[in-house]
């Protein structure tokens, strides 16, 4: 084919469609990113009011029930419904804050990026807040005997190990959206 | 007009500019919607820059050179181990019915070259002047004379085999 050909087969497709495009999908993929965040953001909260509830009503149930005259008892119990109490304060906080974001991409990308934040700084906050009940566990459980004892530290250790990952896997997520923000407009 | 405005008027009036880049720099539909989301991504971004000096199409053809530049590179450092990131929806999907077939053959060998002619392959094909292609590619006129010399006699040459072989 001479070249004057060649053009006109190339012109040919200027009359015919290639390709179909999804034109929202762009939005959508950073649509899907925001509600991951917010997904994991309340599986968080829920998880960590659910589990701190019943811990700490448990604990206060059995301290009066048992009869058990152990103060740490009653600490542990009072701290753990304040967690929860403070969780469901910060929840309420992310919900209220939601509507200052429009249904732009911007504004999805920035709702995403606000509540991976969110979830990140809440599993760094747990991680210590673990810490205190392990530490309270080991002292109004543990040392009734030496084995028991050493088992509590191990699994606890290993949770801590665990969260860890945990804590690390949000921050990729995280900085996933962040890299996509200055994809977007920092370049 | 807004961003979001402008966005979606140049990604609708300039489709076909922009699906040609993604189809001569990549040879599956995966890849040409990884592309395409990339090369969305960089128009959407670019917006605020664009000052109206030069056209829409040139701007855009530009972007989409550069991106699917840039693409090809790091696509070929991450061979080994693609990541996973924003591949959950498929912005493009390839109509393969009612193509002739030498417009596959030539996109084929287009995307043979390497980049720069790549590019200047398209620009030429679309009936881009030299001085548009030099701007557009970021080399000397008198350079895209000597690659657009050698591309038209490439491709006229490789369309005798395809020819001969009734490929």
């Amino acid at each position: 084919m001479e070249f004057d050909e060649l053009k006109k087969v190339w012109d040919e497709q200027n009359k015919k469609t290639m390709y179909t495009i999804d034109e929202s999908a762009l939005h959508s993929i950073i649509t899907s990113k925001k509600k991951g965040a917010i997904h994991k953001a309340k599986f968080m909260e829920y998880i960590l009011v659910g589990t701190n509830l019943l811990a700490g009503s448990a604990i206060i149930i059995a301290h009066f029930v048992k009869g058990k005259d152990l103060i740490l008892d009653l600490v542990m119990a009072v701290f753990m419904l304040a967690t929860a109490a403070i969780i469901l304060y910060f929840r309420s906080q992310r919900l209220s804050g939601k509507d200052k974001f429009d249904r732009s991409i911007q504004g999805d990308l920035e709702h995403g990026l606000s509540d991976a934040r969110y979830v990140v700084r809440m599993s760094k906050t747990m991680q210590y807040y673990f810490v205190v009940i392990a530490t309270l566990t080991v002292f109004t459980k543990g040392f009734e005997n030496l084995s028991f004892t050493l088992i509590l530290i191990g699994v606890f250790a290993f949770v801590l190990y665990a969260s860890t990952w945990e804590h690390k896997w949000y921050v990729n997520k995280y900085n996933e959206l962040k890299k996509l923000k200055k994809t977007l407009h920092d370049e | 007009m807004n961003q979001q405005e402008t966005f979606n008027s140049w990604i609708k009036d300039y489709r076909a500019l922009l699906f040609k880049v993604v189809r001569a720099y990549t040879l599956n539909n995966d890849d040409a919607n990884d592309l395409f989301q990339e090369i969305a991504i960089q128009v959407w971004k670019s917006i605020p820059n664009f000052r109206g000096e030069s056209a829409v199409s040139t701007w855009l053809y530009r972007i989409a050179f550069n991106t699917a530049i840039r693409w090809s590179k790091k696509e070929k450092r991450n061979s080994n181990g693609k990541q996973d990131i924003d591949k959950s929806a498929h912005l493009l999907e390839y109509k393969p019915d009612n193509h002739d077939e030498r417009l596959d053959w030539l996109y084929y060998q287009i995307a043979q070259m390497n980049e720069i002619d790549k590019s200047l392959a398209l620009l030429l094909l679309d009936g881009y002047s030299y001085k548009e292609m030099a701007e557009m590619v970021g080399i000397s006129e008198s350079n895209v004379g000597v690659k657009i010399y050698r591309i038209k006699n490439h491709l006229v040459e490789r369309s005798k085999t395809y020819e001969n072989h009734g490929v």
